[in-house]
């Protein structure tokens, strides 16, 4: 038996395919290799929900029979990987990272997890979450079966959620990638906190069928890996259409970012105000330099501002009346007390009155909303944010308010502060790129644009990327 | 010296103190007062939004 050597944990999928193909190390080896580390690392981050070794090393196995015949299947061929808890994998337990789900087993594959398996992908295990993908709100880190999702870059700090595991367990080089799911900002905040690369994909784009549902309008399910061109891979594999999904935009989506426009072509728009004084002091440096990056590319840069509507309230309605209703049984049996976050227990029970009148409403100006979104991107390509506007907080403290556009008073947004909880309420594409640290955390950028324009993000991101090594930098613990 | 109370004081003083309790909400029912509230706050911020009649609620999301 080989061993696989360390810089392999953190190699990107085409450079571990190639080696795979060379016949460096077997896909059995590897798969071994990953799941050591990601069943003696992944409790130390309570990133691990379960590990799935046998089935992998079987999979494995049958991939190196493939290999021996010069059979090859595509780049995820032996790229050991993990899902979200949330995605269902025949006969294994599938928890939402919630107690009183704990004995939750499916006798089905989610279609994303089947579309893995498929193009032969290895999957070591199912990773950790927020209970419920974070319900309504939750108010601390700790809100999951597993404990709060420590970071790879400092135990102390959160992961970010609610795809905390999947976060986690790409940083800490525990999978190649991982799917996670958001519905709003579920993708991109584990995403900047644990210094990985996520693709929030457009709505409708990946099948959601053996998914649990938190919202059905507004869940998406994507990727979390090491670089932009990994995402787009790994989209490639998990789109497409699926009767089984309602929601099924019956689309697919082929990675082939050289076929966007050229890059000066490329508008992207930004708020000065998000790099100078929105941005936490600490942030801002790295952000900047961010900026100046994406400049140098030559694309060219203009002033935007958000569509003026209360994104905040707006998701914060859809998301709660939506949730509530899908967990009205577990509402109504009183095992939803047995939640971990008395946040998350209230607010699905307080979802429970929202009028329809207000979902409603809420519904009709996502019409608007959507509206002038395609208004805005009539004259940008890209839209250009700070991921988060700061570092992960400590696990210990209590969790602020999802970003939101408005306050409680109304008062009017700064910078482009919404542009999580707005381009989920319009379904829009978002990839979220690492961008330097701040304190030793990591920081991120994001680009949102309009609906299946993918490759143009991930266009932009490989080209940041060439230009910067922040996705390639290592957490310290994991290699302890 | 220990304070003296008539049978009458003490049973007051214990029903009213059971009283109190009775009135103190639980953690749980402050989180889902909290709750409504911002059920409330967001109805508020949402109606302040001028809606043409002619809108229909958002069923589609794509360009």
């Amino acid at each position: 038996m080989k061993a696989i050597p360390d810089d392999l944990f953190f190699a990107t999928i085409p450079e571990i395919h190639t080696r795979l193909i060379a016949k460096e190390f077997s896909a059995r080896e590897l798969a071994r290799a990953f799941s050591d580390r990601l069943e003696k690392l992944g409790p130390r981050y309570n990133a691990l929900s379960l590990s799935l070794r046998q089935s992998a090393l079987r999979r494995a196995h049958d991939v190196d029979d493939d290999l021996k015949r010069d059979r090859t299947r595509g780049p995820l061929q032996g790229i050991p990987c993990g899902v979200k808890d949330l995605l269902s994998v025949a006969h294994q337990p599938t928890t939402w990272g919630a107690p009183p789900y704990a004995g939750q087993v499916f006798d089905f594959d989610a279609t994303a997890v089947k579309k893995l398996d498929k193009a032969n992908a290895v999957l070591v295990g199912k990773l950790a979450m927020v209970e419920l993908a974070g319900g309504p709100s939750y108010g601390f880190a700790s809100a999951s079966l597993t404990g709060a999702g420590l970071n790879p870059w400092d135990r102390s700090r959160w992961s970010g959620g609610s795809s905390s595991g999947s976060g986690i367990a790409v940083a800490a080089g525990l999978v190649v990638f991982a799917l996670g799911s958001e519905t709003s900002g579920s993708i991109l905040t584990p995403s900047a906190f644990c210094g990985v690369t996520g693709l929030r994909p457009t709505y409708g784009l990946v099948s959601r069928y053996g998914a649990m549902a938190l919202s059905w309008t507004m869940d998406k399910i994507g990727p979390l890996a090491r670089t932009a061109e990994d995402c787009g891979l790994v989209l490639q594999t998990i789109s497409g259409g699926d009767g089984k999904d309602p929601g099924s935009a019956g689309k697919g989506f082929y990675y082939a970012p050289q076929y966007v426009k050229q890059t000066s072509e490329i508008v992207v728009g930004y708020s000065p105000a998000d790099f100078s004084d929105v941005a936490e002091p600490a942030a801002r440096p790295a952000l900047q330099k961010a900026f100046e990056v994406i400049r140098s590319l030559g694309v060219k840069i203009v002033e935007v501002k958000l569509p003026d509507f209360p994104y905040g309230a707006l998701a914060g309605t859809v998301i709660s009346t939506e949730a509530s209703s899908i967990f009205e049984p577990l509402i109504q049996s009183g095992k939803v007390d047995e939640l971990v976050d008395k946040h998350q227990i209230a607010g699905l029970r307080a979802g429970l009155s929202i009028p329809a009148n207000q979902y409603l409403k809420a519904m009709r100006i996502r019409s608007l909303v959507q509206t002038e979104f395609r208004k805005l991107f009539d004259g940008v390509d890209a839209i250009l944010s700070p991921s988060r506007y700061g570092t992960a907080p400590k696990v210990s403290e209590p969790l602020g308010r999802p970003a939101a556009s408005h306050n409680d008073s109304g008062e009017a947004p700064r910078g482009l502060t919404g542009l999580i909880p707005a381009g989920n309420l319009a379904g829009l594409p978002a990839l979220s790129l690492p961008c330097g640290f701040a304190e030793n955390l990591p920081v991120a950028i994001s680009l949102c644009s309009r609906p299946y324009n993918e490759n143009l993000l991930l266009r932009l991101g490989n080209e940041f990327q060439a230009r910067t090594d922040w996705h390639r930098r290592r957490p310290p613990v994991a290699e302890a | 010296m220990e304070p003296k109370l008539t049978r009458r004081e003490l049973a007051g003083a214990l029903a009213g103190t059971a009283l109190l309790q009775a009135q103190a909400p639980a953690p749980a029912e402050d989180e889902t007062a909290a709750a409504r509230t911002q059920i409330q706050n967001n109805a508020g911020q949402l109606d302040k939004v001028a809606l043409p009649m002619a809108t229909e609620p958002a069923f589609r999301f794509e360009a």
